[in-house]
């Protein structure tokens, strides 16, 4: 029986091509209207941001970039600011990330940043709705917030890619995220930038951080460096890198 | 050349030139410019590097050649007079992986005359404790071989890239129905 102090609220709900859910372990049924339009709030951010950066809508911003119909300089904030962050991460990668994929390396692609970050932008909502205690899993890459049950801390499992259904290991986090980049699920969608070749590395790339914008950035840069990118992703402060061969 | 607050293609770039040479064009930044790219205040900002510890942190750039690598830079420091002359020219040797109750385990090592032991640091591990300051305070990994998920209480499954098609078979649509009662 789930008492109402640690009822959770959830919802799961498809956004950016993947499955999101979100749980919201603060969420007094009396409140669970609050709960609601918080959630529905963190999803029309993703909508939002979805609208701007997919690849997949001819009206995105990116899209209309790629057509040569829209100048960067008229682009929004937001965009600007995606392509500045991709900017840092090629050099801070030394072009292991790269926002061009290599088969066709005149289209921006800022996917393999975008996830983490409006996950993150998106989780706001939730915060500004006064929610400490939260879950976010964006298609396995996870940002937690305060705990789960009477201070624990979440305990995040990391899937076997070798082993579907089964859990390699276990991580254990009262704020931060967990993001992983692999092939097992969705085949060879990433790519080294350095020899503009689609890599295969490692089954799984995990890093986990106080951020899911870097901790996603970084998985995505480390996966595509091979076994240098673990040394790399912990140069950064409060990152680590977890590696599955 | 270098523009303190060169804000990538933000204003200056037309998207001719884009379509025309994008990968040159991001090539065209120097380090000292993305250092000093400016993010926007809503964007978190790119975590510094650690100052200490980490056989990385000696290096600038991603790729490591065997040659330039810096012995008991990492966790273990070798005997700086073995060092200076059994490890002048070490090989470097990757072994394989082994599975140990914590985890995958692999090795990397540098391998001096005779073989001696120049350096060693694990590539792939369970965990690593002493290199992060936030691993010790605020998580902790570990590693549990393959453990079911049944009998063991996870609040997030990570690591697939769940497809909506795939995710009703996946670990954490288990989740998001066990409680919802």
């Amino acid at each position: 029986m789930i008492t109402a102090a640690t009822a959770p609220y959830r919802r799961a709900a498809p956004a950016m091509g993947t499955m999101f859910s979100v749980h919201l372990h603060d969420a007094d049924p009396t409140v669970a209207r609050a709960a609601g339009d918080a959630i529905d709030a963190f999803f029309a951010e993703l909508e939002r941001l979805e609208a701007m950066f997919s690849t997949f809508r001819p009206d995105s911003e990116i899209s209309r970039i790629n057509r040569g119909e829209l100048e960067l300089a008229e682009s929004s904030a937001e965009v600007s600011d995606v392509l500045d962050a991709c900017a840092w991460l090629d050099h801070a990668s030394g072009g292991a990330f790269r926002a061009f994929p290599p088969e066709t390396p005149a289209r921006l692609d800022p996917a393999g940043f975008v996830k983490g970050w409006a996950t993150d932008r998106a989780a706001e909502r939730l915060v500004e709705a006064g929610f400490t205690n939260w879950c976010v899993n964006a298609g396995g890459d996870v940002r937690v917030a305060g705990t789960p049950r009477n201070g624990q801390r979440w305990r995040v499992g990391i899937s076997d890619p070798n082993h579907p259904g089964a859990v390699r290991a276990t991580i254990e986090l009262s704020e931060g995220a967990v993001a992983t980049s692999g092939t097992a699920a969705r085949g060879m969608h990433l790519w080294d930038g350095r020899s503009a070749e689609r890599v295969d590395n490692f089954a799984s790339f995990t890093v986990i951080g106080p951020s899911l914008t870097w901790a996603d950035a970084f998985a995505t840069a480390g996966f595509a460096m091979g076994g240098d990118g673990i040394d790399w992703v912990n140069r950064f402060a409060g990152y680590q890198a977890l590696a599955i061969p | 050349m270098k523009e303190p607050r060169a804000s990538f293609v933000r204003r200056a770039a037309p998207v001719v030139a884009l379509a025309a040479g994008g990968v040159a064009l991001w090539h065209s930044l120097d380090a000292s410019s993305a250092n000093s790219l400016r993010l926007a205040a809503r964007l978190p900002a790119p975590p510094p590097t650690n100052t200490n510890a980490g056989p990385g942190n000696g290096a600038s750039q991603s790729t490591q050649p065997a040659g330039n690598a810096n012995p008991g830079g990492a966790s273990g420091t070798t005997n700086t007079t073995i060092a200076s002359t059994v490890c002048a020219h070490p090989v470097q040797v990757t072994g394989p992986v082994v599975d140990t109750r914590w985890g995958p385990v692999q090795v990397r090592a540098e391998l001096g005359v005779g073989n001696h032991v120049c350096s060693a640091d694990a590539i792939v591990y369970p965990n690593e404790r002493q290199r992060s300051v936030f691993i010790n305070q605020q998580a902790v990994p570990w590693i549990d071989g393959e453990v079911k998920t049944q009998g063991v209480n996870f609040d997030a499954i990570g690591g697939a890239t769940y497809t909506t098609y795939g995710y009703r078979q996946s670990l954490q649509s288990i989740l998001d129905s066990r409680a919802k009662k």
